[in-house]
């Protein structure tokens, strides 16, 4: 689930760059396979936060290598919310 | 009638240009905004501080600070995000004397342990995000004080240090150098003041704007260009509190100014194509870039929505501003032209300075102190040419260092040598290159040990290098992780151990 909402927002922030959003997965990088640059990380921390209703420490957002690793910071803050 | 930078008269209204000070010391230049009364200095969620209330805060955060009972000069660290206990805790220690050491927050935490042990701090002052960070410190560091920000309240008003002179160290900003090896640039109040003093150079509109500060103010840019030169000319400075906040600030702050690195602004511009000038808050005239090259492509596409983006030269060594351009549709490959007060030399292609805005050294640092000075100049590593004019421009680098686009500065050498830890890689090289969509990025191309992955049973070398270098990113702030790996078949060594680059 989180990761279909997270593929649609990294589709709406690389948009124009023809991300192919069905070969995404967990293992996928941000920066290597999808060519996020720092700018696109900040856009996509915002997006997340106004999609999940969740906030992302500035800190944190630094340690999304991975789609897995955003997948996972998404489940656990949504977990803490409960 | 103030009569320097007269180059830079045409480009200005010339009632700005008589007005502008240059007050010797951060002393003075509080001194002098107090003149500026109940106009705003600061602005941050629905909160505002006039110029008298900051300046009131600053006496009254000066009192506490002297319940502390810091050594004279003590270096003080200030651990946080760009917000308004910065700006009184800063501005209370500088003018008491003491030397603010402001600590970027992406900084990992084993390098900031080498900047906190290197700059000899007697307290360290964290902001709030940061407190479980500090609390990660601590037993490295197990005699300095931590303080949270929030505890360094309010005393009686103190007046300031008389003992505060233009030479005297304000602040320590560290950067990471060719190396790796953090290096504490040590900035006195004058060096500081004659930075934000250029800063009010070179385009109309000078006094009583709105800037927002974005750049983090312990970067060099940040403080100097945005907190110093705002507060010097009269202007509110709106706080950015948290990169992410940027979107929703701007129509709020309506900033007419703002200091930028290229790829910010470059994110600015798809915003205002997406949403409208509105989203940029509808009153920005003016965009200070620097910290990387600046493409002509990004001045003509503002230009034409009427907000100039003027780059700059500068380094943290230099109090920052070196030279503006105050007229970048005519000249947009040039850094500007060079402010007074520096002295320079084109040595070899290489650019040297002197000048009021020189730093005093490296902190505790003497041999990286001689190795970049000589002849009392300062040695770039930037290679430049001057037009006819008098406008600069940077050619290229001597110093092998890859500069990004978000002005970030990774050393290629730190990179190989953590590649070269993997127990399967004989040898590395690390450069900027582009991604598919012509993003820079960081790129390694790795010469595997066969022998070692043999031994490992590993039979795709590739696949198990990149996961190694995915686990050292692991380690490193975002802007210095290694995006491309590929593989090559030979070593990078040609005659001893130079690289070829």
């Amino acid at each position: 689930m989180v990761l279909d909402k997270l593929k649609t927002l990294i589709g709406k922030v690389m948009q124009g760059y023809n991300i192919d959003l069905d070969a995404i997965t967990m293992a996928s990088t941000l920066k290597g396979d999808l060519g996020f640059s720092s700018i696109s990380m900040l856009l996509m921390a915002i997006a997340i936060e106004e999609e999940f209703h969740i906030t992302i420490h500035q800190l944190d957002g630094d340690t999304f290598l991975t789609v897995g690793d955003a997948c996972d910071y998404i489940e656990r803050a949504l977990a803490a919310k409960k | 009638m103030q009569q320097e930078n007269l180059a830079f008269r045409p480009f200005m209204d010339e009632a700005d240009f008589d007005r502008i000070t240059r007050p010797p010391t951060i002393n003075a230049l509080l001194r002098e905004c107090r003149g500026y009364g109940e106009l705003p200095a600061c602005a941050w969620s629905g909160q505002e501080r006039s110029f008298e209330e900051l300046a009131a805060d600053v006496a009254r955060t000066r009192g506490f600070l002297l319940t502390l009972g810091l050594p004279p000069g003590a270096r003080v660290g200030l651990l946080m995000g760009n917000d308004y206990d910065f700006v009184r805790l800063f501005y209370a220690l500088v003018t008491l004397g003491c030397t603010a050491v402001p600590f970027m927050m992406n900084t990992p935490p084993e390098a900031l342990i080498a900047m906190i042990h290197k700059s000899e701090l007697s307290a360290l002052i964290y902001g709030e995000m940061i407190a479980p960070l500090a609390q990660n410190l601590r037993p490295a560091a197990p005699a300095l004080r931590f303080l949270a920000a929030s505890g360094c309240g309010y005393g009686a008003e103190a007046p300031e240090s008389a003992d505060v002179a233009p030479a005297t160290p304000a602040v320590i900003l560290f950067t990471s150098g060719t190396t790796g090896k953090p290096k504490g640039t040590v900035l006195s109040h004058g060096a500081l003041m004659r930075g934000a003093f250029n800063g009010c150079f070179g385009y109309r509109g000078v006094f009583h704007q709105r800037y927002y500060a974005l750049i983090p103010f312990a970067h060099v840019f940040g403080l100097v260009r945005s907190l110093l030169t705002a507060h010097l000319t009269g202007s509110l400075l709106y706080l950015c509190l948290d990169m992410k906040a940027f979107v929703r600030d701007l129509p709020v702050a309506r900033p007419s100014i703002m200091a930028l690195v290229p790829a910010l602004a470059d994110a600015l511009y798809s915003i205002a194509m997406g949403y409208g000038m509105d989203a940029l808050g509808g009153n920005l005239r003016l965009i200070i870039a620097g910290g990387a090259p600046v493409p002509p492509s990004l001045i003509q596409r503002f230009g034409a929505l009427g907000i100039m983006v003027a780059p700059g030269y500068g380094l943290t060594e230099t109090a920052n501003l070196v030279s503006g351009n105050p007229a970048p549709e005519q000249k947009p490959d040039s850094v500007g032209l060079i402010y007074e007060g520096q002295d320079y030399r084109l040595v070899d292609g290489e650019l040297w300075l002197k000048g009021d805005n020189l730093m005093l050294g490296y902190y505790n640092d003497p041999e990286e102190t001689a190795a970049a000075m000589q002849d009392g100049y300062f040695r770039t590593g930037d290679l430049a040419r001057v037009d006819a004019e008098g406008y600069l421009y940077i050619t290229g680098r001597i110093k092998n260092l890859i500069i990004l686009p978000n002005g970030e500065n990774v050393s290629p050498e730190e990179l190989e040598n953590l590649v070269c830890t993997l127990p399967i890689v004989k040898d590395c090289l690390v450069q900027e290159d582009v991604n598919d969509f012509g993003i820079p990025i960081i790129a390694a191309r790795v010469f595997p040990d066969d022998r070692a992955c043999a031994a490992a049973g590993i039979t795709d070398a590739l696949a198990a290098i990149q996961a190694g270098v995915l686990a050292l990113n692991r380690k490193l702030p975002s802007y210095k992780q290694i995006v491309k790996v590929t593989l090559s078949d030979t070593d990078f060594l040609q005659g001893g151990t130079k690289k070829v680059r």
